[in-house]
């Protein structure tokens, strides 16, 4: 076989496989979108959905700092329980329910905490960083439960269902109607949304920006690129999305409290969902963020103690396949292709 | 009126300093570990309420075996080389097996994702301790009862504290001996400079490893058996105690013995002023001097390394 042919050949399993890519993903898209109308669809599948999906948004988000340009972080609680926050106290405080009005709040808090705890942790790379987000996130964590006669201390912070576009669909259609008919769909689109615009900046020249500063800070630096000012932007941008899936899960789960949202082990389980993914593909933290809601719903059914299973299976991904999940795609798919590159003979 | 404050200001004193001393038993181990052996462990700080619960069954198990016929001396002698001796020992050889099993894989991988795996250590042994101890606070308040309390103008304080931290000033005295004035203290610096070419010339870094990994685990042991008879421990305290680590890592530097007694006292004393004064900020002034001390010298207080 010529080098040509061969090359041919290569390009021909890759167009198969991104066709196939592409049409798995739309298939899971529409599944998403009717999944409420699914036979044997209940409640609680349409919210452990809603969870995953809201999650997935912030585990992309936590990728854009991990996987794309090499930080991590122990801070994103604050991004995520911030917004979380923020939409439960102006309800709380101001009598705002308009869900259209509480998104974009939720979603600028947590980008000014980006802002500037972000300004402030980029000065410093690798540990130094994740320690830094680590110390000012958990500043606004025990300033949050300190400061109980405003944010009602560890009891947290009771999330009313909102109005959405001035309409209370709760009278209107009762919890199962509103849940699965109007917040999941809420969630399903913001999560749409959000893949689209992080796929875009990802592959923008902002996106490789990033990527080689992952690759090499030195000579980034050299050509020219503003490294700290780059970074700083892509701790704003992953914060901004993580806010997003803050206030997503606030609404879905009714309730907030700063052990579920604002502790920095609720950081630890973004990356958790994102290195279980996979940090190296764009999709990988879907797939993490699916499987560890999956996981967890299971084994808290199974057994009191599922924070051991969870830090089992943290600990194995990291020594055995530090790729997660995607790491084992594509180990599948490289025997695939050996086994087609051999003319489909074993 | 002078002696009330004076008394107000003592007692003061007296919680930074017992404060101190737990934070400096609990972050020393994982400055030594970071600093020395280049390991970072998050799961570091779970050896401190591991110490915590077995000091608790080991002092129910003594009261109720033979509390009533031993003598105060007798008694006390009993809970110091149970405290003091058996935890330590007994929660280094958890460590050793720990060390074996789940620590060695991750040596050498990025300090990124030796803190992820880490927690995901830290998430299992919190509840292998909620499993055997149950998630109801477990406290055990026999050895500092027997010590009793002496009275000031403003109150009463526990001699047990006083004792904490005698001995961990003794502890801090033996550590800095060991590691300025012998030979494997002087090894164990290189080491943090270059393991490989220690090795070179002749020495067994493998099992001085595994010392330096058994000193800081027993450290942060004897540090729970020490806080446990005036305090309690429950399930999620593993968590809260991470944070202090780090927090002593970073103020007093990488591996720097002093900078961990600096760094102990610093946030101790902190803690104790912050909570008398200003309760609400108690916690939050000192993770934001962490961030401050990260920022305008980020190699700690003594330290020299950055990470």
């Amino acid at each position: 076989m010529s080098q040509d042919t061969k090359t041919g050949v290569a390009v021909g399993i890759r167009q198969r496989f991104g066709n196939l890519s592409s049409a798995v993903g739309a298939l899971l898209l529409v599944g998403a979108f009717a999944f409420p109308y699914l036979p044997g669809t209940g409640q609680y599948e349409v919210f452990l959905l809603g969870q995953i999906l809201a999650f997935a948004i912030a585990a992309l988000a936590y990728n854009v700092l991990l996987g794309y340009t090499g930080l991590l972080s122990f801070g994103h609680a604050a991004f995520f329980g911030g917004s979380a926050y923020a939409a439960g106290l102006a309800m709380q405080y101001y009598g705002m329910t308009e869900l259209l009005l509480l998104i974009p709040l939720g979603v600028l808090v947590a980008g000014t905490i980006a802002v500037v705890i972000g300004f402030i942790s980029v000065r410093h790379t690798e540990v130094y960083y994740a320690l830094l987000m680590l110390a000012l996130a958990h500043l606004i964590y025990v300033l949050t439960v300190k400061l109980y006669t405003i944010t009602g201390g560890t009891d947290g912070v009771a999330i009313t269902t909102p109005t959405i576009a001035g309409v209370n669909y709760l009278t209107a259609w009762g919890y199962a109607g509103y849940l699965m008919g109007i917040l999941y769909y809420v969630i399903l689109l913001s999560f749409v949304v959000t893949v689209v615009l992080l796929w875009t900046f990802m592959h923008s020249p902002f996106g490789l920006t990033l990527k080689t500063i992952r690759d090499d800070p030195e000579r980034a630096r050299a050509i020219g690129i503003p490294v700290r000012r780059y970074r700083w932007y892509a701790s704003i941008m992953s914060g901004l999305f993580t806010g997003l899936g803050g206030v997503m899960y606030a609404f879905l789960n009714g309730h907030v409290t700063p052990g579920t949202v604002l502790h920095w082990s609720g950081s630890g389980e973004l990356a958790f969902m994102t290195v279980l993914g996979g940090t190296g593909w764009f999709f990988g933290p879907i797939t993490g963020a699916g499987a560890f809601i999956l996981i967890r719903s299971q084994a808290q059914q199974l057994t009191e103690y599922w924070h051991f299973l969870m830090g089992l299976v943290l600990f194995l991904v990291i020594v055995f396949e530090p790729e997660g999940i995607s790491g084992i795609g594509a180990r599948i798919r490289r025997r695939i292709q050996r086994w087609r590159g051999r003319g489909g003979e074993r | 009126m002078v002696q009330q404050i004076l008394s107000e200001q003592l007692v003061i004193i007296l919680n930074g300093l017992s404060g101190a001393a737990t934070l400096f038993l609990l972050g020393t181990g994982l400055s030594l570990i970071y600093g020395m052996l280049n390991f970072l462990n998050l799961a570091h700080a779970a050896f401190l309420p591991l110490g915590a619960y077995l000091a608790a069954s080991l002092i129910q198990a003594t009261v109720g075996a033979v509390g009533g016929t031993l003598g105060f001396v007798g008694l006390f002698v009993v809970f110091l080389v149970l405290l003091v001796v058996v935890v330590p020992a007994v929660v280094s050889i958890v460590g050793l097996a720990m060390e074996r099993t789940a620590f060695k894989p991750l040596y050498g991988i990025e300090d990124d994702y030796q803190l992820l795996a880490t927690f995901g250590i830290i998430l299992m042994m919190e509840d292998a301790m909620k499993f055997i101890w149950g998630g109801e606070p477990v406290s055990a308040t026999a050895p500092s009862n027997l010590l009793g309390t002496f009275s000031l103008p403003g109150g009463t304080y526990p001699w047990w504290s006083v004792l904490t931290i005698l001995i961990t000033a003794l502890v801090a005295g033996t550590l800095y001996y060991f590691f300025e004035e012998t030979r494997l203290g002087k090894i164990t610096l290189a080491m943090a400079e270059d393991e490989e070419a220690v090795g070179f010339t002749g020495i067994d870094t493998r099992s001085i490893h595994l010392k330096v990994f058994v000193i800081g685990i027993a450290l942060a042991a004897l540090g729970g058996a020490l806080y446990l008879p005036t305090a309690s421990v429950t399930t999620g305290l593993a968590l809260e105690f991470v944070i202090l680590a780090f927090a002593v890592l970073v103020i007093g530097g990488l591996g720097s013995l002093k900078g961990a007694i600096a760094a102990s006292l610093i946030i101790g004393m902190v803690q104790a002023y912050g909570s008398y004064y200003v309760p609400v900020l108690e916690l939050a002034l000192v993770f934001l001097l962490m961030a401050t001390i990260m920022l305008i010298k980020p190699t700690g207080l003594f330290g020299e390394i950055e990470a």
